[in-house]
């Protein structure tokens, strides 16, 4: 409950039609995805909070935050805020919805920085800065997501990691309300110089802002950020066609291959990921597991039942990754393809051709067919220039361009990903999903993959395959990351409960294994578990809490209760 | 620290082997900052050299129960800027020694070091793996490797750095309150050998979890925790180079190239000197006198390697050197192999490897201070005019003064760096030096240059800029140092 | 009786997770980003439950019994223009039936009672004498005036040329019905009208959550264009075509006549060659597709079947079902007829099509809540600005009116607006 003079004060700070204490629109705040993150019994809904207040400045957050500290009520802000991180954990939190502050307050085109406010969403900003010939790293859960969030305060993995590395590494500086209503800048933006490094004078307090995750709300708030932006060497802009759910680009830009390569083995698959990587080939690339790989060959779940029956994607279609390679000139492209080609040679990979249009009915022959076959790619392999050769034949030009756009949604704009995630039952979660190298990323989803199967061959899960690893390389291979997604029907309570299970066995394994502490082990609960396989490292953070947030005024859920006195 | 220097030998003794403690005058000499310009701070009394973590541990948890002041340094040789430099009393803690390189991994690029592991010494371990690493423009042969990069040294391969904290991966290291701590992906969970059998590599800086203190130690200059280890990201090593030389007389002609080069990331090392840096950097390798070669030069050099590696690295450079050529052309620029007595090879060559003991800004006069900071590339004409004007106006030789400018995290900022070099037994050289340093610091804070590694005037300068940034660092002190052990009042923290 | 209907779709509610993809369009057809958003009403108001998701969570509280029906859920839930955009952006994820649910939002909130005064007065009006209007400043008919039309039932013919409401009220509604009506005399097309007995196609029903009122308006709007045994209906507003040829089927039943808007109507005069356009043109024009006549014109597509799940629980439908996407609505017949007028320039805006962005003039809101029909508005007209147009030009009565009456009460006058009749009429060289 929240008292009048308490709402008061709070229209005081952000103006009355700016804050909300309805139980309808609470309500709206008390849904998100994955809420098994906090409510372990089953229950779709997290705790509500007291009040929603949207300010638009950072001073309007300034003077929330500093009520919050003269009363018990916590805050907790969320940008675009559709996983449950952002909810609150407990009564008398109140939300601080920033949809408001959505301003790209700057574009420093030469020194590739970005400042914008919480509500910038990548596709916006991604657009904008195409224009400049610039770009931003975009996570892969959706181009609509907020590029602060990520940078300063979530995850950010996204499918260019490649060539624009990961949201949190992006960070050039960061306006910060406290807990305590103070305003701190980091780096360079906090002497006046500019934004161009979040880091010193002297010791980094980057290094308590955020790590591998970030503080999800339970630190203050991030007003602003200035974002390291990276070249773009495609198109400033180009035209859509087609219609939902299939839209086109209208032609494939020049210096831009979108490939498919299929291996014949996970481990082929993986050195030549580390290859590419070392290469520095990539603008992109995605793991894709089998069973998204045909779901992105296919229109509808009925076409891609038909696909999962006919066995032609389990024959061929195990160990793939997709890529974008994309240049800024015609040597650079001649030479990546190149060498491109030269790495699928020494790992036996294809590079498939999407000039076929695949139709249940060419499976259903295919299938048969392809059961007899050892190895169907095989011709391809042995001999490369027959790749060429297909790639080149002059048919199909409307399905590869319609191939080529998906792939271009996926790896550039990272706007068609939660097609796949969702079509085929509605409901996803993920697991495990560390940070480190490509190597350790396979571990990861070959564990998952296992121990999804129990819940699959129960009808929990989707029968994916079980193998639905997806991630990528960072800066050039030098970092890898893949995480174990599994797919349910979100209407199911036991599908509810089995992603609770998973993620308590994903965090066992983690420990046992030396899996790193996985993408969704944040938080209190999650620190208590891991936090004496790892340094003890919440005890550490406790200690910030407590001088940080002396009233306890942001929740510290997601983050971590105060060391006691 | 107020007890008495007996007193102080037996408590270490009792954490410490005896021949790990040192009074030598000999020793603590070599631990006196070496310029008489900016402030030297105090000498340390007692040198000690822990073997291993343990030892490091203990010997902060008895600078915790007796009070001491601990500092700590990693290379040898002289020190300029002396990050271990006290306002008080204290025991330096020399690392010098542990040159463990216990890990090299090809695969993931990647090694680990312990913090006396110099440049020298590491690429020579890394040579027959294929890799190598990002160096700072020419280092002195005793400079270790952590201690360069984890205060934030630039490097002279600037696309290969995507955050500031790279080339760090993970570390190991003491807090303050003498808790060995891990961070990145060897933050756990599991032990290195289990992390490496799953496939890790500690390769990652952050985490564990929500935290990244390996920034909190980075560039903290020995205040808030000492390495024992760090893991490293490492490069695969060019298999061919050609380096080119871009020489201009103004920066304005050749800022737009850098940025057009930079921005795609065509290209490996590249910097820019002025000829004055230019000449005294190559002065070992040249015979003829300084003032000789830097007479053929143009006021700016750029130096643009272009590199292959493993694969296909004839056509690599092929096509990035025609790339970079139409970029210079469109800049009205040429990439030339040799400028003047100056050739691209032989300034690849220098630049990328360790200089002699001594650091080589020191051979035109004997000392050098250098200036520096942060900024963006195209601010860097302005603060070229600012020092300029300033050096006139404390009358130091235009000539003594070379300028180092050094693209930073893919570009995205710029180390610019002013380095006055002066006779250190001329006092009117010192004075006028030292009147110049407190001046400009300043002046060209105010004017926007950003002191990210703060050392001499600096210190006070830029954390009077941002006041409530250092009182949540003294919190974050108090919290991993709550005794204030490590160099107690640097900074004020 | 909307409880049960909200309890049928509960599915449908589990599906949200909350992406807020259904506040923008669809993500590759973002092209500029100042006009990515693509629901007015998060745009306007923020609060997360203004969004299609929003509705959709306040519906499965209300289904969990969290919350009942007030004022405030009321005030959310009819601040919307039920334009459907959210449902397109979702389905452009996954099958997820977004805008039935925030329609069966309002119906239940009209049967708990809390209706909106203003639009309680609508259908007060549409009992009364069949017209949203409480006193209509015109006769029904009063823009076929000298024009010497057919009265239907009275004079037979197979067209029906039905002009809907807003000409009553709003004299450029009733100028642009009469320009249609004068472009299909010098086409030869044989039609009639209504004439005093014109009445509402009953969308304002729709919009504003009163099922039964709209049953009842749909039902005997059927059995008066049955009776008239036509076998075309040339409906002038978007909107009226989107009530009778999708909402008509799907809560009553459809005509047993074909019903098309007069832009496809006209565009098939011109293939047909019985309508020139010779008189040129020339304007930067650019084409505001209305929600009704657009998205929301899909008849629900036939199909019987039954969803089934394969490999444990992925759901399909069996035979192929073909979802209402919003792509099937009336976006190509309008800008073949602008490009049919020489000298025209027409430039698309960024949002066009399945993904245009609702003017504001739709759901009620311009009677209960003006600001967001201004604001909608304005935005929209800002875009036609941006992309160069030198006026913008729409084919709905409720989008023209909103988007002109929007610059009036905002002072501000940025472009004209035009229906698209006007230009072709214009185009024709019919003289007055």
């Amino acid at each position: 409950m929240i008292t009048i003079e308490e709402t008061r004060a709070l229209q005081d700070a952000v103006g009355q039609q700016w804050v909300s204490t309805a139980p309808c629109m609470m309500d709206t705040y008390s849904l998100y995805m994955n809420p098994e993150t906090i409510s372990r019994d089953g229950s779709r809904w997290t705790p509500r909070p007291v009040a929603v207040v949207m300010p638009e400045t950072t001073q309007e957050v300034q003077q929330i935050i500093q009520f919050c500290n003269k009363t018990d009520l916590m805050a907790k802000p969320l940008s675009t805020g559709f996983h449950a991180v952002c909810a609150a954990s407990r009564d008398r939190v109140v939300v601080l919805d920033l949809k408001r502050m959505n301003r790209i307050i700057d574009i420093d085109v030469k020194n590739q920085i970005a400042l914008i406010e919480p509500y910038v969403r990548a596709v916006d900003l991604q657009t904008e800065l195409f224009k400049h010939g610039l770009n931003v790293h975009t996570i892969s859960s959706g181009s609509n997501h907020s590029v602060l969030a990520s940078t300063t305060a979530a995850w950010g993995y996204g499918t260019s990691g490649s060539s624009t590395s990961y949201s949190g590494r992006n960070l050039l500086g960061v306006e910060w309300v406290l807990p305590t209503g103070e305003v701190l800048t980091l780096g360079s933006g906090g002497t006046g110089a500019g934004w161009f490094t979040a880091d010193g004078p002297g010791p980094s307090i980057r290094g308590i802002m955020r790590g591998f995750q970030g503080s999800l709300g339970g630190l203050g708030v991030f007003t602003k950020c200035a974002v390291k932006l990276y070249k773009w060497d495609g198109p400033a802009k180009w035209q859509v066609h087609g219609q939902s759910p299939v839209y086109l680009l209208d032609k494939m830009p020049a210096r831009i291959a979108m490939n498919v390569l299929a291996f014949p083995s996970s481990q082929a698959m993986m050195d030549a990921g580390y290859k590419m990587g070392e290469a520095e080939i990539e603008y992109a690339n995605f793991r894709t597991p089998m069973f998204f790989t045909a779901l992105g060959m296919t229109e509808n779940n009925e076409e891609l039942k038909v696909a999962l029956e006919s066995g032609v994607f389990q024959k061929i279609m195990n160990h793939v990754l997709v890529n974008a390679v994309i240049c800024h000139s015609d040597g650079e492209f001649k030479w990546k393809m190149k060498a491109m080609k030269q790495i699928l040679r020494e790992t036996g990979g294809v590079r498939i051709p999407m000039n076929l249009k695949v139709t249940p009915r060419m499976l259903r022959i295919a299938g048969p067919l392809l059961r007899r076959v050892r190895d169907p790619l095989a011709l391809l392999r042995r001999f490369p220039v027959l790749q060429d050769i297909v790639h080149s034949i002059p048919v199909g030009k409307q399905q590869r361009l319609q191939q080529d756009s998906k792939l271009f949604w996926l790896l550039v704009r990272n706007a068609v990903n939660t097609q796949a995630t969702y079509r085929p039952s509605q409901g996803m979660s993920t697991m495990l999903g560390s940070f480190d190298t490509w190597d350790l990323g396979i571990t990861q989803s070959d564990w998952i993959a296992k121990e999804k199967r129990k819940y699959i061959d129960r009808g929990i899960f989707l029968d994916d395959g079980a193998d639905l690893g997806c991630g990528g390389t960072f800066e050039n291979g030098h970092m890898g990351y893949l995480e174990g997604i599994y797919l349910f029907d979100p209407a199911n309570p036991d599908a509810i409960v089995a992603s609770g299970e998973i993620i308590e066995a994903g965090c066992d394994a983690a420990i046992e294994m030396a899996l790193g502490i996985p993408i969704a082990a944040s938080g209190c609960e999650m620190n208590k578990r891991f936090g004496p396989a790892c340094w003890n490292y919440p005890v550490w953070m406790s200690k910030i809490k407590r001088a940080l947030d002396p009233n306890t005024a942001s929740d510290p859920f997601f983050y971590s209760e105060p060391e006691s006195e | 620290m107020s007890i008495d220097s007996s007193e102080l030998t037996s408590r270490l003794q009792s954490v410490l082997n005896d021949s790990a403690i040192s009074q030598s005058a000999s020793d603590i000499n070599a631990y006196r900052l070496s310029t008489p310009v900016t402030d030297s701070g105090i000498a340390p009394s007692l040198i000690v050299r822990p073997a291993n973590p343990d030892e490091l541990q203990k010997l902060i948890r008895l600078a915790n129960e007796r009070g001491l002041n601990l500092t700590v340094a990693s290379s040898t040789g002289n020190h300029h800027r002396g990050g271990f430099a006290a306002s008080k009393a204290s025991v330096l803690i020399d690392l010098s020694s542990w040159k463990n390189i216990p890990w090299i991994n090809r695969r993931n690029r990647v090694c680990m070091i312990e913090p006396g592991v110099t440049y020298a010494e590491l690429l020579q371990a890394l040579e027959p793996h294929g890799l190598t690493v990002p160096a700072p423009l020419s280092p002195r042969r005793g400079k270790s490797v952590v201690a360069s990069i984890m205060d934030r040294e630039p490097s002279t391969w600037p696309n290969r750095q995507w955050d500031s904290g790279d080339p760090v991966a993970s570390t190991e290291f003491v807090f303050g309150n003498g808790e060995l701590f891990r961070t990145g992906a060897a933050g756990g969970p599991g032990t290195l050998d289990q992390q490496r059998a799953a496939g890790g590599a500690q390769k990652s800086p952050a985490g564990p979890s929500q935290t990244d203190f390996h920034r909190v130690i980075q560039g903290s200059q020995g205040t808030m925790g000492v390495v024992t280890w760090i893991t490293m990201r490492a490069e695969l090593r060019p298999t061919v180079q050609k380096p080119f030389l871009v020489g201009a007389d103004s920066l304005a002609e050749l800022l737009p190239f850098i940025y057009e080069v930079q921005r795609p990331c065509l290209g490996e090392h590249s910097f820019v000197l002025d000829s004055t840096a230019a000449a005294t950097l190559m002065s070992a390798t040249r015979h003829e006198p300084l003032h000789i070669v830097r007479g053929t030069l143009p006021k700016y050099i750029c130096l643009q390697n272009i590199a292959g590696f493993e694969r296909l690295p004839d056509e690599r450079i092929k096509y990035q050197q025609q790339d970079i050529e139409t970029i210079a052309q469109r800049h009205h620029l040429s990439l030339t192999p040799s400028l003047g007595l100056l050739s691209a090879k032989d300034f690849l060559k220098t630049a990328t490897t360790p200089c002699g003991e001594v650091d080589w800004r020191c051979r035109l006069k004997g000392n050098c201070v250098s200036v520096f900071f942060l900024t963006t590339l195209d601010r860097v004409p302005s603060f070229v005019d600012i020092f300029g004007k300033l050096a006139a106006r404390h009358h130091v030789d235009e000539e003594s003064i070379g300028c180092y400018i050094q693209p930073v995290v893919q570009n995205h900022a710029c180390h610019v760096e002013f380095m006055c070099m002066f006779d250190p037994t001329a006092d009117h050289e010192v004075d006028a030096l030292r009147n110049l340093e407190k001046d400009a610091v300043p002046e060209l804070a105010q004017a926007g240059a950003y002191f990210s590694r703060p050392y001499g005037s600096a210190a006070d300068v830029v954390f009077e800029q941002n006041p409530l940034n250092l009182e949540v660092l003294k919190k974050v002190k108090t919290i991993f140092d709550p005794n204030r052990v490590l160099n107690d009042g640097k900074w004020g923290l | 009786m909307a409880l049960s209907r909200l309890r049928d779709l509960e599915g449908e509610m589990k599906k949200c997770f909350r992406c807020s993809l259904c506040k923008m369009v669809p993500l590759p057809t973002v092209l500029n980003p100042k006009y990515s958003d693509g629901c007015p009403a998060s745009r306007e108001f923020h609060f997360h439950g203004y969004s299609g998701s929003g509705k959709n969570i306040m519906a499965l509280s209300l289904l969990d019994e969290r919350i009942e029906v007030d004022n405030t859920l009321a005030s959310i839930t009819f601040a919307c223009t039920a334009c459907g955009l959210c449902d397109v952006s979702c389905k452009f994820i996954m099958e997820a039936e977004r805008h039935a649910v925030s329609m069966a939002l309002r119906e239940h909130v009209v049967d708990e009672g809390f209706a909106l005064p203003a639009h309680q007065q609508v259908i007060h009006n549409l009992a009364q004498h069949g017209r949203p209007t409480a006193n209509p400043a015109d006769s029904p008919s009063s823009w076929a005036n000298d024009l010497n039309l057919k009265v239907m039932p009275r004079q037979k013919a197979p067209v029906l040329l039905f002009a809907g409401c807003m000409q009553c009220d709003d004299p450029a509604s009733s100028q642009v019905t009469r320009k249609l009506a004068r472009l299909l005399l010098h086409a030869g097309v044989d039609f009639g009208i209504l004439g005093q007995a014109e009445t509402s196609c009953g969308l304002p029903a729709y919009w504003t959550g009163h099922r039964d009122a709209f049953v009842q308006a749909a039902t005997d709007m059927a059995d008066v264009l049955d009776s008239l045994e036509v076998h075309t209906v040339v409906t002038v507003s978007g909107s009226c075509l989107g009530a009778m040829r999708s909402k008509y089927p799907e809560y009553a039943r459809a005509p047993k006549a074909r019903v098309v808007h007069a832009t496809e109507f006209l565009a098939q005069l011109i293939r047909d060659r019985k309508l020139q356009l010779p008189r040129p043109v020339r304007r930067k024009v650019t084409f505001h597709d209305p929600c009704y006549l657009g998205r929301q014109s899909e008849p629900p597509l036939d199909w019987a079947g039954e969803y089934k799940t394969s490999h444990g629980c992925m759901t399909y439908s069996d035979p192929p079902r073909e979802i209402n996407r919003g792509v099937h609505g009336v976006f190509d017949e309008p800008r073949q007829l602008l490009r049919a007028i020489d000298g025209l320039d027409f430039v698309e805006m960024y949002r066009i099509r399945e993904y245009s962005y609702c003017c504001g003039g739709g759901g009620g809101v311009p009677l209960a809540y003006p600001d967001l029909a201004r604001s909608a508005a304005l935005h929209r007209i800002e875009e036609a600005v941006d992309v160069g147009a030198e006026c913008l030009v729409t084919a709905c009565h409720h989008c023209r009116a909103n988007l002109s009456k929007s610059q009036q009460s905002a002072e501000q006058h940025l472009l004209p607006i035009f229906d698209i009749i006007d230009l072709v009429y214009e185009a024709a060289g019919i003289e007055d």
